[in-house]
C-alpha cells in the first residue's frame, strides 16, 4: 500500500468518527463497551479536533451530536474508529466507502483469530470490502493509534508527552502496557500502533512510514507474524543502521505459535527463520516486554562502549561472584584491573573484607561518598575497562546506612557529567516491600533524569548492555 | 552444641559504635531474645560494660564453659584469640573477621596458614572465617539484623554472608522458614560436607539449600548429596561457574571452584536441583515446600488473560521445558458451555481474563481443566493492576476494578481446589504485575503473594520464574522415579 498524505491524516486527525458509540453503554461494561470510552479517552487526552459519534438510534451521545451514518457526517473524516459487534462490521465498511473515509481503525474482534467458521467468513468479507474500497485498515482486533503529539489515545491516562520512540504491536494489551510502563524508563513515544490481525496494513506498511518519520529515532515491535517476510527483512536491514529496530517475536516456540494462531490468526514461521532474520538484518532481538523496556532505554540513554570489558562494582562477596557469572554468561569479560589502578585503590581500601580486583567489592567506598567518587574515577580511567556496571543492590532493602543512597546518587550524577565511559546502574531488589520499591523508584527517576540507565537487576542490565554492544559490533564488522 | 548454645562469648566487642561487628552481634542476640548468657570479651575489660553486660579480658577469664565463640577482632589478632580458645577449652568458633587467604595478599595468606595450624592443633571447629556464622531461630541465635524468629524445615548453607542475609530477609514472605542457616565463608576447618552430614540426620531439616563457591572434597560432596537428596531435596546454587565468576570466588572466599563441566556432571549424577540465582533458590524452595504431590508429567494448562500475553506465556513455558497441549475436545466443549467466545480463547494457553475475575465461572472452569487427561498441572496467571486499580484512575476504570474481595475468594477457591480435588493436580499462581506495577500494584502483589502462600499455594511474581521452578520440581521427581525404577 503506497503511503500518502491522506493516510498521514490518520496520525494527526482533525475529524474522528466513532461507530458503535451507544448512549446506554457507558454504565455497563466499562472499557469493554468502548464506543463511549473512546470519546472519553480523546477528551482526557485533550484532543482538539471534532468527534462525531455514529449511531442510527441516537441524536446525542456524551454531549455530542450523533449521526445515523458516516455518509451523513458533513466533514471529511480523517479517521474512523469501529467498535460495533463483528457481524455489523461489513456494513460499516460499506458506509466508509460511501462516505469516502479511508482511514479506519477496527477495534472489534471476532474474525479469523477465533478459528470458528463464522469468524473466518466475516474476515473474508471485510477483506474483500477493504480491498474493493481501497480502505487502509488498522486492525481488526486491536487498540489502534496512540500519538501523544496529536492527543490521540484510546486507553486511560495516556501520557501526553512525546518522544523519539515508535512501537508497533500486534497485541493491544502489550501496546498499552508498554506505553504506561515506559514512563518509568524515561521513554516517550512518537507513535504507538496496535494493529492486531493486520487485515490490510501490516507491519511493513507502518515501517515504511516510520522509516522517514522525523519524530521517530528508535523503533520497537511486538510481532506475531509477517505477511511479506522478504520485504520486512529488506526494510529492517535498511532502517536498522539509522534507527535501531528492536523486535520481540512472539510465538517462536511450538506452543507459542499455536497461541499466535488463536490470537491474531497470523502465520508465525519457524524459529530458525527468525534466527536468520536477526542475523541478517542486525535487528535487536527481545524476548519479553521487560527486555523491550531495557533495550529501548539503553539505546536512548547510553553511548556505545568501546568493547565488552566490564567493571563490576557492588558490595558483598557472593553478589560479586553472581554478577561475574551473569556478565560472563552474557558474553562480557570481567578483567582484573591494572596494577596501577589496584595500587591507587589500595591507598584507601583495606584488604580485609574488600576486593579490588574485579568485581570490586568495596564496602568503604559505598559507605563513604568521597571514596565512592575516587573509586569511580579510578575504574573509569583504567584502560582495560570499557563500561561500568554499578550494583546498588545493597541499598535496596529496608536496612543499610540511612540516607547513604541519596548521597551516592548525587555522586553518580555528578560523576556521569564529566565521565566519558558508559556507566549503568542496577537496582536489584528481592522484595515488593513498598518502602523499598518507592526508594527504588525515586533513585531510578533521579538517575534517569541525569541520563544514567537504570535496570532492575544485574541480569537485565548485562543482557541489555550485551545486545546494545552487539548492535554496534554488527556495523563495525560490516564496514 | 554450637547450634543450641547456652553461653556465647563475643570477642572484639567494644563500647565504640560499630557498623557491623561484635557489638552489633550482641545487640542482634539481645533483640532476638537469646535466653542464654552472653560474654563480651575485650582486653581492656576492666570495669567495662557493653550493652549492659560485664566484659571479660579473655576467654579464659570467663567463669563458665563457652558453647560458642564469635570472633570479630581485626585479622591480625585472630591467631591469639584462637590460642585463647584452646586455653579456655572453647571448641565451637565462628570467625566473622575477613582478611585471610581470600585477599590474595602475602599477609592474608600468612595469617590464613597460621590460624589453620592453630585450629588443627587445638581441634577447633571453625565456622568461617569471613562469614556471618549461624542463624538458628529456634535457639534465638543470629548475627543478622532483625532476623526472623519463626522456625521451619529449610536449612541453608552459604559461603556468602550477603546471600545468607538476603535469603533470610526475603524468605518469610515466600513462606520459607529455617531450621538452620550456616554462613561459613572460607571454610577453614568445617566445610559444606561437614554441615551436610549434620543436616542429613537433623530431624528439623527437610529441605537443604546451599550456596557454594567451592568444596574441598568433591567426591565426598557427591556421595553425601546423592544419599541425602531422595529424602531431603538438595537445592544448590553454585557461584562462580564461569571463568570470571571463578576469579571472583578466589577473591571472595579463596575457594577452588571447579569448572562448569565438573558441576554439570555433579548435578547429573546426584539429581540435586541446580539453581542460578537467589530468586531461583527462593522459587524452587517454595515449590518443594508447598507442592505436596508432584505432577505426573510436564503438561501444564495456563489460565491467563490477554492474547499477546498468552503467546508470550506459551513461549516462556516451552522454553522452561514444560509442555502445553491443546485441551481435549471434550474439555473445550464443556468450557464453551459457559464461557462466551468473544475475547476468550479456549485452547491452551487459555485466554480467559473475565473468567479469572468471575468467581462463579472460575469455580466451574477449574474442574474440567483438572480432569483433562492431557493436563498434569495448572498455572493460574493473575494480572495485578490490569483493571485500572491505580489510584486516581478514571471513574470508568474504577467501575471495572475488581474488589479486593474477588482476590480473597480466588484464594479460597484455589486453596480448596488444590487440597480437595480428587485429580491431585498441582496448582501454582503467577501474580503478574501489569504496567510495571504503577501506583501501588507492587505492594498489592506482595500482600496477595503472602496470602496465597499462606493458603498453601505457591505464588510467583512472573511466569518465567514459576515455569522454571515447576520444571525443576518435576525434573527432581523424574530423577527419583528413574532411581526407583533402577533399583
Amino acid at each position: 500500500m503506497p503511503w500518502d498524505t491522506e493516510f498521514e491524516a490518520a496520525f494527526n486527525p482533525k475529524v474522528i468518527a466513532i461507530v458503535g458509540a451507544s448512549s446506554s453503554a457507558s454504565t455497563s461494561g466499562g472499557m469493554w463497551a468502548p464506543g463511549v470510552g473512546f470519546i472519553t479517552r480523546l477528551r482526557e487526552m485533550g484532543f482538539t479536533g471534532r468527534i462525531h459519534p455514529i449511531n442510527p438510534k441516537a441524536t446525542e451521545i456524551a454531549g455530542l451530536k450523533a449521526y445515523p451514518s458516516l455518509a451523513s457526517v458533513p466533514d471529511p473524516i480523517d479517521l474512523v474508529i469501529v467498535s460495533v459487534p463483528a457481524p455489523a462490521v461489513p456494513a460499516v465498511l460499506e458506509d466508509c466507502i460511501v462516505a469516502g473515509a479511508k482511514n479506519i481503525h477496527i477495534f472489534t474482534a471476532g474474525f479469523e483469530e477465533t478459528g470458528e467458521p463464522e469468524g473466518e467468513e466475516l474476515g473474508r468479507r471485510i477483506r474483500e470490502i477493504a480491498h474493493r474500497g481501497g480502505l487502509r485498515v488498522v486492525g481488526p482486533n486491536c487498540m489502534g493509534l496512540y500519538v501523544p503529539s496529536a492527543n490521540l489515545a484510546y486507553w486511560p491516562e495516556g501520557c501526553t508527552e512525546s518522544g523519539p520512540v515508535a512501537f508497533l504491536s500486534q497485541s493491544g494489551r502489550l501496546a498499552q502496557d508498554w506505553a504506561e510502563y515506559a514512563q518509568g524508563y524515561g521513554v516517550r513515544f512518537s507513535k504507538v500502533i496496535s494493529y492486531g490481525n493486520a487485515l490490510t496494513l501490516d507491519c511493513t506498511d507502518f515501517l515504511e512510514y516510520l522509516a522517514t518519520d522525523p519524530e521517530t529515532k528508535i523503533i520497537g515491535m511486538y510481532l506475531e507474524g509477517v505477511r511479506d517476510g522478504q520485504k520486512f527483512a529488506r526494510q529492517v536491514k535498511e532502517i536498522n543502521r539509522q534507527k535501531p529496530v528492536i523486535v520481540w517475536k512472539g510465538g517462536l516456540t511450538e506452543p507459542g505459535s499455536r497461541a499466535v494462531a488463536s490470537h491474531t490468526g497470523a502465520l508465525g514461521g519457524e524459529g530458525a527463520i527468525w534466527s536468520a532474520f536477526f542475523k541478517q538484518t542486525g535487528a535487536i532481538r527481545a524476548d519479553s516486554l521487560e527486555e523491550i523496556a531495557d533495550l529501548t532505554m539503553t539505546f536512548l540513554y547510553l553511548k556505545p562502549p568501546g568493547g565488552r570489558r566490564v567493571a563490576l562494582m557492588g558490595v558483598g562477596g557472593g553478589i560479586s561472584v553472581a554478577s561475574a557469572d551473569i556478565c560472563a554468561w552474557e558474553g562480557f569479560q570481567v578483567p582484573t584491573l591494572t596494577a596501577k589502578t589496584r595500587r591507587e585503590l589500595r591507598g584507601f581500601v583495606p584488604p580485609a573484607g574488600n576486593s579490588i580486583r574485579n568485581p570490586l567489592d568495596i564496602a568503604v567506598a559505598l559507605l563513604n561518598p568521597t571514596n565512592f567518587e575516587r573509586t569511580l574515577e579510578l575504574i573509569a580511567n583504567d584502560p582495560l575497562i570499557d563500561v561500568l556496571l554499578i550494583g546498588r543492590h545493597w541499598f535496596m532493602t529496608r536496612y543499610g546506612p540511612p540516607d547513604m543512597h541519596q548521597k551516592l546518587t548525587e555522586v553518580l550524577i555528578r560523576f556521569a557529567k564529566r565521565n566519558n565511559k558508559p556507566l549503568v546502574v542496577a537496582l536489584q531488589t528481592y522484595t515488593d516491600d513498598p518502602e523499598v520499591r518507592s526508594k527504588q523508584t525515586k533513585i531510578r527517576a533521579e538517575l534517569l533524569g541525569a541520563g544514567i540507565p537504570v535496570y532492575d537487576s544485574q541480569q537485565r542490565a548485562s543482557r541489555a548492555l550485551a545486545k546494545f554492544i552487539q548492535y554496534h559490533e554488527f556495523y563495525k564488522t560490516e564496514s | 552444641m554450637a547450634f543450641n548454645p547456652k553461653t556465647i562469648a563475643v570477642v572484639g566487642a567494644s563500647t565504640k559504635p560499630q557498623w557491623m561487628g561484635g557489638t552489633t552481634f550482641i545487640a542482634n542476640l539481645q533483640q532476638l531474645g537469646f535466653p542464654g548468657r552472653i560474654y563480651p570479651i575485650n582486653p581492656k575489660a576492666e570495669g567495662m560494660e557493653i550493652r549492659g553486660l560485664k566484659a571479660y579480658p579473655s576467654l579464659v577469664s570467663v567463669p563458665e564453659p563457652i558453647d560458642l565463640v564469635i570472633v570479630s577482632t581485626p585479622a591480625a589478632q585472630v591467631p591469639s584469640v584462637l590460642e585463647d580458645c584452646i586455653a579456655a577449652n572453647a571448641r565451637n568458633i565462628h570467625i566473622f573477621t575477613a582478611g585471610f587467604d581470600e585477599t590474595g595478599e602475602e599477609e592474608g595468606k600468612r595469617l590464613g596458614a597460621k590460624i589453620r595450624e592453630i585450629a588443627q592443633r587445638g581441634g577447633l571447629r571453625i565456622v568461617g572465617p569471613n562469614c556471618m556464622g549461624l542463624h538458628v531461630p529456634k535457639a534465638r541465635i543470629s548475627t543478622l539484623e532483625q532476623a526472623a524468629t519463626e522456625s521451619g524445615p529449610v536449612a541453608f548453607l552459604s559461603q556468602s554472608g550477603g546471600h545468607a542475609g538476603q535469603f533470610v530477609g526475603t524468605a518469610p514472605i515466600h513462606g520459607i522458614h529455617f531450621s538452620k542457616v550456616i554462613s561459613f565463608g572460607n571454610a577453614l576447618t568445617l566445610d559444606s560436607t561437614d554441615f551436610l552430614e549434620y543436616l542429613a540426620t537433623d530431624p528439623e531439616t527437610k529441605i537443604i539449600t546451599m550456596y557454594l563457591e567451592g568444596v574441598k572434597d568433591g567426591g565426598r560432596l557427591t556421595r553425601l548429596v546423592k544419599e541425602i537428596n531422595p529424602q531431603k531435596p538438595v537445592i544448590i546454587w553454585k557461584g562462580g561457574l564461569t571463568e570470571s565468576g571463578g576469579r571472583a570466588v578466589a577473591s571472595h572466599t579463596g575457594s577452588l571452584g571447579g569448572t562448569e563441566a565438573i558441576w554439570d556432571g555433579f548435578f547429573k549424577q546426584t539429581g540435586a536441583v541446580r539453581v542460578d540465582s537467589l530468586e531461583e533458590l527462593t522459587d524452587v524452595t517454595m515449590t518443594f515446600l508447598y507442592l505436596s504431590h508432584p505432577p505426573k508429567g510436564r503438561r501444564v494448562a495456563l489460565m491467563g488473560a490477554g492474547g499477546g500475553n498468552s503467546v508470550a506465556g506459551a513461549d516462556v513455558c516451552s522454553r522452561a521445558g514444560l509442555e502445553m497441549p491443546t485441551l481435549t475436545e471434550e474439555t473445550r466443549k464443556i468450557l464453551r458451555e459457559f464461557i462466551p467466545p468473544e475475547g476468550t480463547i479456549i485452547r491452551n494457553p487459555l485466554d480467559i481474563g473475565m473468567v479469572l475475575m468471575d468467581i462463579t465461572l472460575l469455580e466451574r472452569a477449574l474442574e474440567p481443566i483438572a480432569s483433562d487427561p492431557l493436563i498434569d498441572a495448572i498455572i493460574f496467571a493473575l494480572p495485578i493492576g490490569l483493571f485500572g486499580m491505580r489510584p486516581g484512575a478514571t471513574a470508568q476504570a474504577q467501575e471495572t476494578q475488581p474488589q479486593e474481595d474477588v482476590y480473597q475468594r480466588q484464594i479460597t477457591i484455589l486453596s480448596k481446589f488444590s487440597k480437595g480435588s480428587p485429580h491431585r493436580k498441582p496448582v501454582v499462581v503467577v501474580l503478574q504485575l501489569w504496567r510495571g506495577g504503577v501506583g501501588g500494584a507492587a505492594g498489592q502483589r506482595a500482600r496477595l503473594q503472602a496470602e496465597f502462600i499462606r493458603a498453601g499455594i505457591p505464588a510467583y511474581p512472573s511466569l518465567e520464574r514459576a515455569s522454571r521452578a515447576l520444571a525443576k520440581f518435576i525434573q527432581y521427581h523424574e530423577f527419583q522415579g528413574q532411581l526407583a525404577e533402577g533399583l
